[in-house]
């Protein structure tokens, strides 16, 4: 409910956001801003600061300065599951599951924290009561979960894994099934860290497509991907990141034809450990 | 793999086995010499407890070595009001599970800042706190507790040794089919959730310490009740009866049932008090010269032996040698 409040016009803050790590400076005072439905592209080698940066804009990491707002909203100082209630998720570098879960239930845990406004449980006590005595109206609550989930899945190309254990899904259903998940709490910025590394083909497109249907729907995506052909072809914007400082900002095509990019990158390679 | 370690059987079910159980038991006390009866309310009580603890450690993942002392809270509130102000046990009974709740609801906001670890410490610092007051506060007694504790009664019939075996079974019944339903609920899936992958659950929304101290607090409700129950069916209750030994115990039965099991609860439960039974019988003619401790000890061997052949449960093996 929280993130239907925020008008659609909203954009996503980052302000001169650095987080250090004793010695190790992982984002270096790095400004940007994401917009409703755009897909911001978020470049940089390994340990250039941008899981770090997620880690931030979601609550999981205090930066050591700066700090992110959401359409004037600051989330910065904020618990993650209440980022999550404005409207702000994430998926991970390495998928997180719900291991004693189906694939279906996993997404229906999404859509109740939705229902209740954001968080779940709600502060009342009524909700564990009502679960316990297993009254009828949750009993409906639940078939209209399961429904909403359903549609969930379908969307995603993977209903027909809806009633698996997620033990049982390879590594990339579990990336498909995180995404499915991210997207039932309808967020406002949907934030994907290597969405596409260790996908087949087949997933890549599954994966590229629920991206291009969330930001027509008015998501602001920010997709962390180390294949770059495919960042670059889905991507409206891109940041660069290098040693945790923003190094560029701009069009796919500008950002890479930028000397400094490409640099960073050849730089990288050339030395690779030493960073 | 999930289907070993969540049972997905229908509440209906449940209920219905919940049920059978009662009436088993209805049926059993007539036969059982009274000594018997009075294992099968100890076993019923412990079982409560234990499935309160199951929902905290089985779903919310995380370890509590408190629980007698909510156990305790119960039966002396429930006691206290019988003795004092000759309230009846039916009130001191919700009374027990309210003032147990609430304990449970302050600790929940240091302990469950705490890491996991650390929880299990503040569980157990309360146990011992929880226990220096019973000792202490002579208005409860102090250290020799309540005696000729007032029964529960239903209009002129005082509950005997068979009506408290039943009151018991059917307070498990109650608290199977409750704890059922809330594992098969939204709650219970956030459960999981959580403590498969709390970052994940939590980015999507779901409050982590909520549903935590939610939980914590309903598994007291469970030892809370327990607790008034018992306090009325022994009619005498003191300090010692709700030791930190207490709590390893519902520990262990929580562990031996397999965690995740509401029915483990009652295998756990009559396990663990059946071992002590044959060992108070079997070590003085095997080992004449062993004192009681001996008999603790051989407990503990047991039970040690059993979590690393069934380290999920005797559930979860039931269960697999089915699949
Ligand atoms: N919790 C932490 N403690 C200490 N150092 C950290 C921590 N997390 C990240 N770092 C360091 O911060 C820097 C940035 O790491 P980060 O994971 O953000 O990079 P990344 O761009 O996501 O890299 P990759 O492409 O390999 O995923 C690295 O030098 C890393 O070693
Ligand atoms: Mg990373």
């Amino acid at each position: 409910m929280s993130a239907m409040s925020i008008p659609l016009t909203t954009t996503l803050e980052v302000r001169g956001v650095t987080v250090r790590f004793g010695g190790v400076i992982a984002v270096d005072d790095v400004t940007f801003t994401a917009r409703t439905a755009e897909v911001l592209g978020v470049m940089g080698p390994n340990g250039a600061g941008k899981t770090t940066l997620f880690n931030v804009i979601s609550g999981v990491q205090r930066p050591t300065s700066g700090e992110v707002s959401l359409g004037g909203t600051r989330l910065t100082g904020r618990g993650v599951e209440d980022v999550a209630a404005l409207g702000v998720t994430r998926t991970f570098q390495t998928p997180v599951m719900f291991w004693g879960l189906t694939v279906r239930e996993s997404v229906e845990v999404a859509l109740a924290a939705r229902e209740f406004g954001g968080t779940y449980p709600p502060a009342p006590w009524r909700e564990l009561v009502r679960c316990g005595l297993g009254t009828p109206g949750r009993r409906r609550e639940n078939a209209v979960l399961r429904e909403r989930a359903d549609a969930i899945l379908t969307a995603a190309g993977i209903v027909a894994m809806a009633g698996r254990a997620t033990e049982s899904l390879a590594f990339g259903e579990e990336r498909l099934l995180e995404m499915a998940r991210a997207l039932a709490v309808s967020p406002t910025v949907l934030l994907l860290d290597e969405p596409l590394s260790g996908l087949n083909p087949d997933e890549i497109e599954a994966v590229l497509a629920s991206i291009r249907a969330a930001r027509s729907s008015g998501v602001a995506v920010l997709l962390v991907e180390h294949a770059v052909g495919e960042l670059l072809a889905v991507a409206d914007r891109v940041v660069v990141l290098d040693h945790g400082r923003k190094i560029a900002e701009g069009s796919p095509q500008a950002v890479a034809d930028d000397p400094l990019v490409i640099d960073a990158y050849i730089g990288d390679d050339a030395s690779t450990g030493s960073a | 793999m999930g289907g070993v370690l969540v049972s997905r059987a229908s509440p209906a079910a449940y209920g219905r086995i919940a049920l059978g159980l009662v009436l088993l038991v209805a049926v059993l006390v007539w036969f059982l010499p009274s000594y018997y009866t009075g294992l099968l309310t100890q076993i019923g009580l412990y079982a409560l407890v234990t499935i309160g603890l199951n929902l905290f450690m089985g779903y919310a993942g995380q370890v509590s070595l408190g629980q007698a002392a909510f156990v305790g809270i119960g039966a002396y509130t429930s006691a206290a009001l019988a003795v004092k102000g000759h309230v009846t046990p039916w009130v001191g009974l919700i009374a027990g599970a309210l003032v147990a709740a609430l304990v449970a609801y302050i600790l929940s906001f240091i302990a469950l800042r705490l890491r996991e670890n650390l929880l299990a410490l503040a569980t157990l610092a309360l146990g011992i706190v929880i226990n220096v007051v019973f000792n202490e506060w002579e208005f409860i007694g102090g250290s020799s507790g309540f005696k000729d504790i007032p029964g529960f009664a239903l209009g002129t019939f005082t509950f005997d040794q068979r009506a408290y075996a039943i009151l018991a079974w059917a307070l498990v019944a109650i608290g199977i089919w409750f704890a059922g339903n809330v594992v098969r609920s939204s709650f219970g899936r956030a459960l999981v959730a959580i403590s498969a992958g709390e970052l994940g659950a939590q980015t999507l929304g779901v409050d982590s310490e909520r549903l935590k101290r939610q939980t914590f607090v309903l598994s007291a409700v469970y030892a809370g009740v327990a607790g008034a129950v018992y306090a009325s069916s022994f009619s005498y209750i003191d300090p010692s009866s709700f030791s930190f030994l207490l709590s390893v115990n519902f520990v262990l039965m929580s562990v031996i049932g397999g965690i995740r099991s509401m029915w483990g609860a009652v295998i756990g439960a009559a396990v663990v008090v059946a071992l002590g039974q044959v060992l108070q019988n079997v070590v003085p003619v095997v080992l004449p010269s062993a004192r009681g401790d001996f008999q603790s000890f051989f407990l503990g061997v047991i039970l040690i032996a059993m979590l690393i052949l069934l380290p999920r449960g005797i559930t979860s093996r039931l269960r697999e040698a089915r699949a």
